[in-house]
């Protein structure tokens, strides 16, 4: 490199930036222009600076300006709702900035309203955006231009989302390395930043001796997309390749080997799981067969690969016999059977992922069950934005709830190709059901807010779980959650709770990577004094008098199978 | 031609004197200046929407506050970005010491932040480059820069300030920030080579 290009070199980033004066931005474009070496170097450099300028940015929410000006509103000389009022009545920019503005004013000259008006206010608005929805689709109804295509039983008209998924644009299968998020596992394999960047620097101020993964990110930033890497580690190959036996431990592998084994052997003729109650094993076969499914899945196995993919092939099996054509709804519409659909929507989902995983264009029938499966879910969300024991049933439950996000999430990643209106708009639903019902402490209640009295951490652990899915890491409330879920650590001491510890789990990997080492390491103690000689688990712990040894075993699997069971 | 187009036209200084005399239009305009530059420039921090935006209230609410007592200097970019970098330092200070924003302000506050995460898949920072996994990566790389190389590139590249501003914000000469500016960019180059260009 002569001298003049250790100069242009010197002043790159300056004449990029166009901060040189006259003279030295002559001279080095007069270099560039005969040292093709140099041009290199710099068109290198812009778009680099580009490229990091692109892939960073954030914008400010669109009530961001509201919220601004609402507090300064506060803080003036005048009356502060006076000067929003003469701010809202002058000529603006354009209608969405106005509205913006009156929204804040109304905000603010109401904030002191009794009840009772807010009432009315809330009522009368909600009547008027009633009759403006209600008055044109009435209309179109009786012009016999509504869509025809409804979800039997659903008492809205999913109209424009149905046709994606039964008619013509069902389509071909997507690509998945040209998708929003790659679920592939394997591209965790690849070199990346999380996994240079080593244990270190996951986490400051840890402390426990318990190591974390090298691949716990130190943040997820994107929400929704952490969905994209549900599929982790899942096979003995993908461990081996991140060396995670030396953070698993060598316990655990073990003993999840032994909990399959055990699950394995309670696999009926026709493919499904029971419960050991014969009345709750009626109506929860699907359940209990889709948790059991989820725990193999978990370690890896498929129905083309794995030691037991045979059984997760007829577990799968069982779960789409035993799938409605029209509606998507596993099972019969008896008794809590949102919880079924969830769960047995979930496990297809991973089925189907972890066949594209493994390189495969993923299964149609897979695929097709999941896709009917959600949009029977879509089209259950209630007007709370939350799941009931039934189909669009009024009272939300937080813990069916979880499922049918989980399910969404997963198709949301999963089917990047399929018309996602509808889904998206449930986890709309979703998020504000999260947190209708999650208190200023960070609590999550079960139906409402506050309404968890004697162990409100397990609700809560489900709605870190939740929010993880939906934030990421983001989020004063889901750091708040972590801390209060660690604070009931799992011990042997007292009757097991899978379903809790499977939830805390799941939220504190996702939330905060000291939290959850010292977490594992406390879970790891506790199941090696609770876990049978053949491999299951007792049915007295939580739920086990309904789920059975089927249950909590399939659920203590899957807590165990966190740790390298999602990215 | 309307009053906020009138407000448009108005210079930084000129809104903030407004401001001073108790002009709400004033202050809505200065927000809409720079609502995003500062978002923007606590999300590169804290890689949190909902910590960006906190802090980036908070900073407007301190100008809006010192308006009255305002007395112009250096640019009001540099004059506000100094305010968001002080900020941010007494935030890293307060949140070791275990303060934290309300968490009930985060529970009951705004539902577009959360409402905006479905919606934001499609506009979500890196996706116009070929995935979440390249935003991901620029993340990652930014965050591994020495915090005295990261605030120059934050300011310089990022912000799109000259050099000078960034020298006077950050306190330190104008070589200084030159110097860091290059090992950012050298570095990020290594780190990101094959990755995103």
């Amino acid at each position: 490199m002569g001298a003049d290009c250790r100069y242009a070199k010197s002043l790159a980033l300056e004449y990029i930036r166009g901060e040189l004066d006259a003279s030295a931005e002559d001279e080095v474009r007069t270099h560039i222009s005969i040292c093709p070496s140099c041009r290199a170097e710099l068109d290198a450099t812009i778009s680099l600076l580009d490229a990091v300028r692109a892939g960073t940015g954030m914008k400010a929410s669109s009530r961001f300006a509201e919220r601004v000006l609402s507090r300064a509103a506060e803080i003036g000389e005048a009356p502060a709702s006076d000067r929003l009022a003469a701010l809202v009545a002058k000529p603006y920019r354009n209608i969405g900035e106005k509205a913006t503005l009156l929204v804040a004013f109304l905000g603010h000259r109401f904030r002191k309203a009794p009840v009772w008006a807010a009432a009315v206010a809330v009522h009368a608005a909600a009547i008027l955006v009633l009759a403006c929805v209600y008055i044109p689709f009435k209309a179109r109804d009786y012009m016999g231009t509504v869509p025809t295509s409804f979800v039997p039983g659903s008492a809205e008209p999913l109209a424009e989302d149905l046709p994606n998924y039964f008619g013509e644009g069902r389509g071909g299968e997507p690509d998945i390395d040209s998708g929003p998020m790659k679920i592939d596992g394997t591209h965790r394999i690849e070199p990346d930043p999380w996994t240079e960047t080593g244990p270190e620097q996951v986490e400051s101020g840890r402390t426990s001796g318990e190591p974390t993964p090298p691949w716990i990110p130190k943040r997820i930033n994107s929400g929704i997309s952490m969905v994209g890497a549900w599929f982790g580690f899942r096979s003995d190959e993908e461990r081996k390749a991140k060396a995670l036996e030396k953070f698993q431990g060598s316990e655990t592998a073990p003993r999840v080997a032994a909990a399959l084994k055990f699950l394995a052997s309670r696999q009926e003729s026709d493919g499904g799981f029971s419960a050991d109650d014969p009345q709750a094993g009626s109506s929860y076969r699907i359940g209990i067969t889709g948790l059991a499914l989820l725990a193999f899945l978990g370690d890896g196995n498929s129905r083309s690969k794995g030691t037991y993919k045979s059984v997760v092939s007829s577990g799968m099996s069982f779960l789409m016999d035993n799938q409605d054509d029209e509606t998507g709804l596993f099972g019969s519409s008896q008794g809590h059977y949102m919880y079924n659909q969830g769960i047995a929507a979930s496990a297809v989902l991973e089925c189907y992922g972890l066949e594209k995983a493994a390189g495969r264009a993923g299964p149609a029938d897979l695929k097709e069950s999941a896709a009917r499966a959600v949009s029977f879910i879509a089209s259950s969300v209630n007007e709370t934005g939350g799941f009931g024991y039934t189909h669009l049933e009024k009272t939300g439950d937080t813990s069916v709830t979880a499922w049918q996000l989980n399910a969404l999430a997963l198709f949301l990643s999963l089917c990047p190709s399929e018309d996602q209106t509808a889904v998206r708009s449930a986890i709309k639903g979703v998020r504000r059901w999260i947190k209708s019902v999650t208190d200023g402490q960070g609590y999550v209640g079960y139906r409402a807010k506050g309404g968890v009295k004697t162990f409100p951490e397990s609700m809560t652990a489900v709605g870190l779980y939740m929010n993880s899915v939906l934030l990421g890491n983001r989020g004063y409330v889901a750091k708040r959650q972590a801390e209060l879920v660690s604070r009931k650590p799992p011990s042997s001491g007292a009757p097991a709770d899978f379903y809790f510890w499977y939830y805390a789990s799941c939220g504190l990997l996702k939330t905060d990577a000291a939290k959850f080492g010292e977490w594992n390491r406390l879970l790891k103690k506790a199941v090696a004094t609770l876990q049978a000689e053949d491999g299951g688990f007792s049915r007295a712990s939580a739920y086990g008098d309904v789920g059975g040894r089927v249950f909590t075993t399939a659920m203590a699997a899957l807590t165990m199978e966190v740790y390298y069971r999602i990215g | 031609m309307g009053m906020g187009t009138e407000y448009r036209r108005k210079s930084d200084f000129e809104l903030m004197a407004l401001v001073g005399g108790d002009d709400i239009e004033a202050f809505a305009e200065l927000v809409r200046r720079y609502q995003d530059p500062l978002v923007n420039f606590f999300y590169r921090y804290a890689w949190d929407r909902f910590l960006a935006e906190d802090c980036a209230q908070e900073v407007l609410i301190r100008v809006f506050r010192a308006s009255k007592s305002y007395a112009p200097t250096a640019s009001f970019k540099t004059y506000l970005f100094s305010i968001a970098r002080n900020f941010w330092i007494d935030h890293l200070r307060s949140s070791r010491a275990g303060r934290e924003i309300s968490l009930q302000s985060a529970v009951d506050g705004d539902e577009t932040v959360l409402g905006d995460l479905v919606e934001s898949q499609e506009r979500d920072p890196g996706d116009g480059l070929g995935g979440r996994e390249t935003g991901e990566i620029i993340r990652n790389a930014i965050d591994s820069l020495p915090e005295d190389q990261k605030s120059v590139f934050v300011l310089c590249q990022v912000e799109g300030m000259k050099y000078s501003d960034a020298a006077g914000i950050l306190g330190i000469p104008l070589g200084t920030v030159k110097s860091r500016m290059h090992a950012a960019v050298e570095k990020l180059k290594s780190l990101l080579k094959g990755k995103v260009v």
